[in-house]
């Protein structure tokens, strides 16, 4: 066929509209009844692919260029070259923003990891009572302090042969409140890190640890707080 | 004390280290140290200068990377190849001190991350539209064909006809606005959305019928 069966059915644009919305129905009905519109969707989809895989963020400027830009290390004649795009282009303005996230405070594990101004817990005893136990596992259980906070470990079997899961538990000594649910809690060792959040009533869970020995972190009032040996058996 | 300029590389080295420490915990302002190692580095070429610089910061790189740990080497790798390639002598003379310096550095590292997620949103594009065709090593994302993408951007610019046009390719194919979205930034340019789609289906048209553009 070579033309529209009935060419006053779609207005122009109606075929844009399908490309980006191929549930339109009327556009639909009528490409089920003309093949010519349907082959002209076909082409048009292939020619926007070839149009925007060369297209798309072609002339965006190298990251490490949007760096020295945002850092004013650029010349003048670059400065203006990507001050002209920046203003135009989205993407490179979030990126911008992203680079700029460079100078915020560190992230809390940044900030465990550097072990700078970290708050550490210490051992308050080890000892293997069957009464006292979470979630029912058994002991042994682990005790570290710092301040009002006490932070309880035991571990159990995990899902996979050989490795363990840490159970945990914050308690507070004093009515202080304690780490909101959802509060971050790392464990790491030099090739390994993990992050979960603490539940309600303090508890939190890391599931499928290989044995060894690593460091648990948290922030509680505004302090990072390290765990510095957490053996896990 | 002797000024940086007339130090020796180890006295740089001593010096520098001390600087960082003192300047990463606020307690002193940088004299200039440490911004000698690196102009003697990057300036004057110094391979053991680079090396001190190495050994000097590649701690602080490790604290700045948030990756897993199989990852940090690498990154830290890239971000180092940026810094190189992007701070050429002319380009350090812009850089007034340590604090700068370091501010870019970290900069680069995050760069890494955005650059892997860029490539992952051009990957994206290419595999919304051409499906189970899409090739990973598509030459799209090799940087050695930059030249012929030029060739082709200018080839499709030199088929558009008026502003409106080129308003639309540039907006929705280089920078992925909807058309919607298009409407809303140019209203003079497009009154209604419905604008945007007839100017959008025109150049569909004709570059669907173009043979230089479907034979790529």
């Amino acid at each position: 066929m070579t033309r529209c069966i009935d060419p006053c059915e779609l207005e122009e644009g109606a075929l844009s509209v399908f490309l980006e919305n191929p549930r339109d129905a009327r556009v639909a009905a009528h490409l089920a009844r003309c093949s010519y519109c349907a082959t002209q969707v076909a082409a048009y989809r292939r020619t926007l692919s070839l149009l925007e895989t060369r297209l798309y963020r072609h002339d965006c400027p190298a990251v490490e260029m949007l760096a020295l830009y945002q850092l004013n290390l650029t010349t003048p004649a670059e400065r203006l070259v990507i001050a002209a795009h920046v203003r135009d282009c989205p993407h490179c303005q979030r990126e911008l923003d992203e680079l700029a996230r460079s100078d915020e405070a560190p992230s809390l594990f940044e900030r465990l990891r550097q072990g700078v101004g970290v708050l550490i817990a210490g051992p308050v005893s080890t000892f293997h009572p069957k009464a006292i136990s979470l979630r029912g596992e058994t002991p042994p259980l682990l005790r570290f302090r710092v301040g009002d906070l006490e932070i309880h470990l035991s571990q159990q079997p995990g899902h996979s042969l050989g490795l363990r899961t840490l159970l945990g538990r914050l308690t507070l000594l004093t009515a202080v409140a304690p780490p909101e649910p959802g509060t971050e809690i790392w464990l790491w060792r030099s090739d390994f890190a993990t992050a979960t959040v603490i539940e309600a009533d303090g508890i939190f869970t890391f599931e499928n640890i290989e044995p060894g020995q690593y460091s648990l972190g948290l922030e509680w009032q505004g302090a990072a707080v390290s765990v510095p040996k957490v053996e896990i058996v | 004390m002797i000024p940086p300029d007339e130090a020796s590389l180890e006295v740089l080295i001593e010096r520098c280290h001390q600087e960082t420490t003192l300047y990463r915990h606020q307690q002193s302002s940088p004299l200039g140290y440490c911004w000698e190692l690196f102009r003697r580095a990057i300036v004057e070429g110094s391979q053991d200068a680079w090396q001190a610089i190495d050994e000097q910061y590649r701690e602080q790189l490790r604290r700045w990377v948030r990756a897993g740990p199989e990852a940090v080497e690498d990154v830290i790798q890239s971000a180092l190849e940026k810094f190189i390639k992007s701070v050429t002598p002319e380009r350090f003379v812009r850089f007034t001190g340590l604090e700068c310096i370091l501010a870019y550095l970290k900069r680069c590292v995050r760069a890494v991350a955005i650059d892997y997620w860029r490539q992952k949103e051009r990957e994206n594009v290419a595999l919304q539209n051409l499906g189970d065709n899409w090739k990973i090593d598509s030459p799209m994302l090799n940087a050695d064909v930059r030249l012929e993408v030029a060739e082709c951007v200018a080839y499709i610019y030199g088929r558009l006809h008026d502003e409106q046009e080129r308003a639309v390719v540039r907006l929705n194919l280089e920078l992925g606005y909807k058309p919607a979205e298009i409407a809303q930034l140019c209203p003079l340019l497009f009154p209604t959305v419905a604008d945007v789609h007839r100017i959008r289906e025109r150049v569909l048209r004709r570059l669907a019928d173009d043979p230089v553009i479907q034979s790529w």
